[in-house]
């Protein structure tokens, strides 16, 4: 274990972007933190980019209701911070914020933009089109390592269902919007002109099919709200897709690396593999496991079975004196620790799993389950002693 | 403490929409709830809308698909496959599948109906709809007879988020669309999801800080957003209570002591209870906030020693759902 630790500590000491993958609710935003403030306590010049912090960790560190903005975070709060320390900075991430920032940048005309912000249909597009808030936290870490100004960005990913829906999210947000749509609910053209009307001259009569079955099904006041805002889009695409290829080639890159965060559970566990196999064939780095919450036991900690302890409380120290509450109670006490074992060698199995899948090339550290939640600095530090 | 809600009885129901943040075992919930029901005689179908298919491999099956299969005596399921849904219903709908596959099926088109117009999610309810009317000659629609196919159709959600959009989705489609055979769609929908007799919500969370703050605006986002009720809340996975009783809690010292003295495993013991300890005081802080900010019914489950999740772990699962029957 501990040569897969010393390989953790050197991928957030050697690479410019660490992007933190995992499901939701396996811990991924306070191993991300904390990695980052590891880093900053060895000397580097860290952001750590999140999307949802728990409420009380995002208090805590100032960066509450403050969206797409670097927050300078008070190391000296910790006490003793060693000589040398670097800083650390968080940055809430606003996808919709993000949106608008990119609209802004890639729109040919102030005109162009006002009609796309406008536009109802821009709104539900940007808040809703499947994997828009993955593709702008990628945008936002693409800008802000270009800007520059740190030694490490740490990205903490949305939480998706299989966490590989962002790394297609480039590709399938340009599907969306690119030619499909656009060629045929209106020609490429400036200026306001009915959709319908465009489409039928570059197209003919098959399309005048199509439009009117749309119509039919929506109204024409929906089918020329969205045309109106496609077309306006279709103006923006040359500058999304140059940028997404430069999305891409940031997270293949030597100074990238990915990790991925999972709880030691039989469905975190076969995610977890599946995106490990998924960035192989992706060509994208991944540099190991964080196995967090792994529920701690004195018993499987031992190498013990189940089979060890003994059913009987009486048989390894505690007394029955015959009153039947006091009994009750040593029984109570006996049967929690055989669950609590039990746990424990449950979680141990899975991980058993994990280890067979991988080989022993993958590094992995496990981070025992901790007593209460991580919302401050110190419990991050208290985190990052699991971490290194 | 606040006074206690009476609590539900889901069995009545005819649609339950089991809702929660990922990871906090919807899934398993549904499953349990499906099972109880069918214990009991009740025709049942678990409606799965997550993607990924859970259900089959909880109960040791082949994966049933979109076609609803046997999980277990009286006990179906599917899964609600988006691009299944809308074709089917756009099929119904179009008459003619050519127009559909001209129309709709174009790569670009697809996506985009359904990122902008919510189309997908107002469909994958629609279906739920569908399963309500279902008969057992398999006649669907408004106006079938004949006996019905399912008593209980339990939809095991996908994550908060998206979830939630499922079920705003008919508001937000006849927000859209004014006239057409979507709006007339989309509100024998909201019809359905509004139906107190008929359809409720089970709120599914962990006794920890963000499932319980995330379950808190989800219900703060039905009460504003949607017009449907909530059945109450499960905390799933919660540490069991070590002691019952004051009595019990008077001999721990002296039971603590005589561990500690005699080392070894009982001093490992006394540890872990005193992590239950603790473990169950904060779990009892989590649940008193939803209880004071919700009002709701609410549901314990304790945290099951199983391995892998299986039948019999599931029928656990299940009789700890019998108040809620």
């Amino acid at each position: 274990m501990s040569a897969a630790s010393q390989r953790l500590a050197g991928i957030v000491k050697d690479h410019a972007v660490v992007v933190v993958c995992g499901t939701g609710g396996v811990g991924k935003t306070t191993v991300s933190a904390s990695l980052a403030l590891g880093a900053a306590l060895q000397g580097r010049k860290v952001l750590v980019m999140t999307i949802d912090p728990a409420k009380r960790l995002a208090d805590s560190l100032g960066i509450e209701g403050k969206l797409n903005e670097a927050t300078p975070i008070d190391l000296a709060t910790l006490g003793d911070v060693p000589e040398g320390a670097g800083s650390l900075h968080a940055m809430m991430l606003d996808a919709k914020g993000t949106w608008d920032e990119t609209v802004r940048r890639f729109a040919k005309s102030p005109e162009t933009r006002d009609r796309i912000f406008a536009n109802t249909y821009y709104q539900r597009a940007s808040e809703s089109l499947s994997g828009s808030q993955e593709y702008m936290a990628m945008e936002k870490l693409l800008e802000t390592h270009e800007v520059g100004g740190y030694d490490l960005i740490v990205l903490d990913t949305p939480p998706t269902r299989n966490a590989l829906d962002f790394l297609e999210a480039p590709d399938r947000l340009m599907a969306v919007l690119e030619e499909g749509v656009l060629g045929w609910l209106i020609p490429r053209q400036r200026g306001r002109f009915s959709p319908v009307s465009a489409g039928l001259r570059l197209f003919g009569k098959g399309r005048e099919a199509m439009f009117n079955v749309l119509e039919r099904f929506m109204g024409g006041e929906v089918i020329r709200g969205i045309a109106d805002f496609v077309g306006a889009f279709s103006e923006l695409l040359d500058g999304f897709r140059s940028r997404a290829g430069d999305v891409m080639k940031l997270l293949r890159s030597e100074d990238t690396a990915f990790l991925m965060v999972a709880s030691p559970n039989r469905i975190a566990l076969s995610e977890a593999l599946y995106f490990h196999d998924r960035l192989a064939e992706a060509d994208i780095p991944f540099r190991g496991f964080v196995i967090n919450r792994v529920r701690p036991s004195a018993a499987a900690a031992n190498g013990g079975e189940l089979a060890g302890l003994p059913e009987d409380a009486t048989a390894v120290g505690f007394t029955k004196t015959g009153d039947p509450t006091r009994d009750a109670v040593v029984d109570a006490v006996w049967t929690n620790h055989r669950l609590r074992t039990r746990w424990a060698l449950v979680d141990r199995h899975h991980m058993g799993a994990l280890a067979a899948h991988c080989g022993d090339g993958v590094p992995y550290v496990e981070v025992p389950e901790l007593e209460g939640e991580i919302h401050d600095l110190d419990a991050l530090r208290l985190l990052l002693d699991y971490l290194r | 403490m606040s006074p206690t809600p009476p609590p539900p009885h889901l069995l009545d129901k005819r649609v339950v929409f089991v809702l929660g943040k990922g990871g906090v075992g919807k899934s398993v919930v549904s499953a349990s709830l499906g099972l109880l029901a069918a214990g009991r005689g009740h025709k049942v179908i678990v409606a799965e809308s997550s993607g990924a298919e859970t259900m089959s491999a909880l109960f040791d099956r082949d994966p049933v698909g979109y076609t609803p299969g046997a999980l277990a005596e009286n006990l179906h399921g599917l899964s609600i496959t988006p691009n299944a849904a809308v074709e089917e219903y756009l099929v119904r709908t179009l008459r003619f599948r050519l127009v559909y596959e001209m129309v709709f099926r174009n790569r670009f088109v697809e996506p985009f109906m359904n990122a902008v117009l919510g189309l997908s999610d107002l469909i994958t309810v629609g279906k739920v709809m569908d399963l309500d009317w279902e008969r057992i000659d398999g006649s669907v629609g408004p106006d079938a007879e004949g006996p019905l196919k399912y008593d209980l159709i339990v939809v095991d959600s996908p994550a908060t988020g998206h979830g939630l959009s499922l079920l705003k989705s008919p508001q937000a489609m006849m927000d859209v669309t004014r006239v057409g055979p979507l709006h007339a769609n989309a509100r024998l929908v909201q019809d359905l999801l509004s139906n107190r007799t008929k359809t409720t919500v089970v709120l599914v969370t962990l006794a920890e800080d963000m499932p319980v703050s995330e379950t808190i605006q989800a219900a703060t986002v039905l009460r504003e957003m949607v017009d449907i009720e909530i059945a109450g809340i499960v905390v799933n996975g919660v540490t069991p209570r070590l002691f019952t009783t004051p009595e019990e809690e008077a001999h721990w010292e002296d039971v603590r002591a005589e561990g500690l003295r005699a080392g070894g495993a009982a001093a490992d013991a006394v540890r872990d209870a005193e992590r239950s300890i603790r473990d169950r005081a904060r779990a009892d802080k989590h649940i008193e906030r939803l209880r004071t900010e919700l009002g709701l019914p609410l549901l314990e489950i304790p945290l099951l020693p199983k391995r892998d999740l299986d039948a019999e772990a599931l029928r656990a699962l299940a009789a700890h759902l019998e108040p809620w029957a």
